[in-house]
């Protein structure tokens, strides 16, 4: 199989590794794995966690640094040639921006 | 009299612009700098630990001046090497990388880094890429988590005289990965 369609694979495969779980008092509502170029123009998977509300203006960072290990984790359990996996958190309804964010609106 | 890149002021900067108008929403421009911030300040503080192992007795000027010789990419090498993520590990630093591997808190370094450093990318030159203030707050905790640890591996047992082993071994690739800038 071509390095690229494994790593197609992977994404899907880590993303629904996430998908559901809760680690402390975060849950990962969905998740999402995109393959991609990252800024060392190496082909890298991009993984987006929809994550519930966090009570306080951030979620905790241990439940932050938890989801990252989940996260190595579910790389190392599938065995893939060596790969980039960049994490975002996502709120599920993120805060609204300032106008300034609009540009192409 | 220099005025040193501090990573404890960077970190404090980026948590005023992330945290800006409690009662107004966050402005992008502010968000996207707060990342920026969070990265530069882990970037600078594992150079100014590293050049503390490699030049213990050095003057300060002198510190400053060698630590030019970083380089992000050669740092983001290693930590590829640890996490076995992109880089294929070259043989001649296999045994090492695997020995970095064993430890939790270099795993953490290393993969924060990463994630800060393509987040910087990001927020700098990509138009698209959308922040919000709850991950920016979050990926400053990290690059915070993270400095905590450098400080903590790098710090020297009064006793037997040396840091973490870990530490040593990621002071010593990352210094090997420096270059000297072109005058």
């Amino acid at each position: 199989m071509a390095p690229e369609a494994e790593f197609e694979l992977g994404a899907i495969a880590i993303a629904e590794a996430l998908k559901g779980r809760t680690i402390g008092s975060t849950t990962v509502e969905d998740a999402r794995g995109l393959v991609d170029i990252d800024s060392e123009e190496a082909t890298a998977i991009f993984l987006q966690l929809f994550l519930s509300e966090p009570e306080g203006e951030t979620w905790p960072l241990e439940d932050n640094m938890a989801l990252r290990a989940a996260v190595l984790d579910a790389i190392a359990q599938l065995e893939l040639p060596p790969v980039s996996v960049y994490v975002r958190l996502i709120p599920l309804t993120p805060e609204p921006l300032d106008e300034d964010g609009r540009l192409f609106a | 009299m220099a005025r040193p890149i501090e990573p404890a002021e960077l970190l404090l900067q980026a948590n005023q612009l992330a945290s800006r108008g409690k009662t107004t929403p966050p402005r992008t421009v502010d968000l996207r700098q707060a990342v920026s911030s969070a990265y530069y300040a882990l970037y600078h503080c594992i150079t100014r630990q590293v050049t503390l192992y490699i030049l213990p007795q050095a003057q300060s000027s002198e510190r400053y001046e060698f630590v030019r010789h970083f380089k992000h990419d050669g740092i983001l090498q290693v930590c590829n090497w640890i996490l076995r993520q992109n880089d294929q590990t070259p043989a001649q630093t296999r045994e090492c990388s695997s020995t970095m591997r064993t430890s939790k808190e270099l795993l953490t370094i290393a993969d924060t880094f990463k994630q800060l450093q393509q987040q910087r990318h990001q927020a700098d030159y990509d138009h698209g890429a959308e922040f919000t203030k709850e991950e920016v707050l979050g990926v400053i905790q990290l690059s915070t988590a993270a400095i905590e640890i450098i400080m903590r591996l790098s710090k020297v047992n009064p006793i037997t005289l040396r840091c973490d082993p870990t530490f040593e071994l990621f002071a010593a690739h990352v210094t090997l990965k420096a270059q000297m800038r072109p005058v």
